[in-house]
């Protein structure tokens, strides 16, 4: 049974690196996304694309290892999103039984700590940066901040067991199938990556992307449990099918450095895309514009 | 090109879209703008570059070509020379970073190939080049000017 299985500690999370805790917080919120569809299927679609984009941003924090104050705003606004949504279920779900209600609670709080985790790890960098730099005070908060992102793991794992527990006291089939399904996955998460950290000797900057669990049910998901709805975009991930970029070249620049900057530019970008194993990005348009000889008002 | 040209007295603009090779994956690409800006305003040292997209019009495609017109010429066939030439690698790259024992690797290459951006954005934005990247759904949005 779930409860017979132990979940990794706060602890146990404070062995891995910085990037893989909140890749393994992410994970955990993952894997209870369904729920939330499945017990709030009426669910406002700005709430949806809230969670599932907590659980994406998390997910592409990790992954990226990004380092940037707009990055941990946008992530802290994610945060900030879905806490408010837990905090609305209780009412706006009303017509859930309380066992549902709190199911998909959970699964929002675990989308939740998978955020906070992430910004946590946002801020200890930063401040591990700064004290390489020129700011030696800011040791106290990338500690405090390394024990925070530890916690959130914890905590998203366990949200992640109690979100199914709830729901299979709901009388939810397919959550009690799921029950002991999904504390052993989460503990096989957290050995695997654990394994892989220290086998490839892992550092705080390394970045951790979420294939590197493997598939979220290698055997299968457990009976009757719910798939995650595969038309979801969420919200900062919309169908974008292009990328424009306009350069502004400005007065005195050499022809030949425009020519040789535009295609090193190019170069660039097509290199991040084709790592990211998005492929190859070709050239659709290429147009050049001029002032407008009578400038319209501005 | 061996004969100095002699400096222009205004700023010009040149637009690229780039589409993928294939089916589009919208979040590479929203991360990709999102590094080019990040880039750009930490190379700049100030907020993003504005663009007032009424000051400009479409280059006359009949006037006599300019130093600068020839210049961007050429890159646009080196740029679709290196899309061409870097395909086959793509296709290999995006097969084989879905193997588990790959990942680290892919992830390793994403972080050089950030790196190699920023530090290209930066060159450029003091070489007095400013790019300003979007990501988009439908057409380029400075054809809205057109319309």
């Amino acid at each position: 049974m779930a409860d017979e299985i132990l979940l990794p500690t706060e602890e146990e999370i404070a062995q891995l690196p910085r990037w893989a805790r909140v890749a393994f917080a992410a994970r955990c919120a993952r894997r209870v996304l369904p729920l939330f569809q499945r017990y709030w299927p009426n669910a406002p679609a700005e709430h949806l694309a809230a969670v599932t984009q907590a659980i994406d941003l998390s997910e592409q924090a990790a992954a990226r290892a990004v380092k940037g104050v707009d990055d941990a705003a946008t992530t802290a606004r994610a945060a900030n999103s879905a806490a408010h949504i837990a905090n609305s279920v209780g009412n706006a779900n009303a017509n859930a039984n309380r066992a549902a209600r709190a199911a998909t609670s959970a699964a929002v709080y675990a989308a939740d700590a998978a955020t906070r985790a992430a910004y946590a790890a946002y801020a200890a960098d930063a401040a591990t940066r700064a004290v390489v730099v020129t700011q030696p005070a800011a040791t106290d908060a990338a500690v405090s901040d390394a024990a925070t992102y530890a916690l959130n793991a914890a905590d998203a794992a366990d949200a992640a067991t109690y979100a199914t527990d709830v729901a299979s006291y709901a009388g939810d089939t397919a959550a009690a199938n799921a029950r002991e399904d999904m504390a052993q996955s989460i503990v096989r998460d957290f050995k695997t990556i654990l394994s892989t950290a220290r086998t490839q000797n892992w550092s705080d900057s390394t970045a951790v992307p979420p294939s590197v669990f493997g598939p979220l049910w290698p055997d299968g998901p457990p009976p009757e449990w719910p798939a995650e709805d595969p038309t979801l975009q969420p919200v900062n991930s919309p169908a974008f099918t292009k990328i424009a970029i306009k350069a502004l070249i400005k007065p005195d620049v050499a022809p030949e450095t425009v020519r040789d900057g535009l295609i090193e530019l190019y170069r660039a970008m097509n290199e991040y895309h084709i790592a990211s194993g998005a492929g190859v990005l070709t050239l659709e348009d290429f147009r050049r514009f001029v002032r407008a000889e009578v400038a319209v008002e501005v | 090109m061996s004969t100095p040209t002699p400096p222009r007295k205004s700023t010009e603009l040149v637009e690229l879209t780039l589409t993928p090779q294939g089916p589009a994956n919208g979040s590479v690409l929203a991360q990709l703008a999102e590094l080019i800006r990040d880039a750009v305003k930490q190379a700049r040292k100030k907020g993003p570059q504005k663009l007032n997209l009424k000051l400009w019009e479409p280059a006359n495609p009949d006037a006599a070509p300019t130093p600068l017109a020839e210049a961007m010429g050429q890159a646009e066939d080196a740029i679709r020379d290196i899309a061409a030439a870097s395909q086959p690698r793509a296709v290999e790259l995006a097969r084989t970073i879905r193997l588990p024992d790959q990942v680290i690797d892919a992830a390793t290459r994403i972080r050089a190939a950030d790196e190699q951006l920023r530090k290209t954005i930066q060159e450029l934005v003091e070489a007095g080049i400013v790019p300003i990247a979007e990501a988009i759904v439908e057409s380029p949005v400075v054809s809205e000017r057109e319309s």
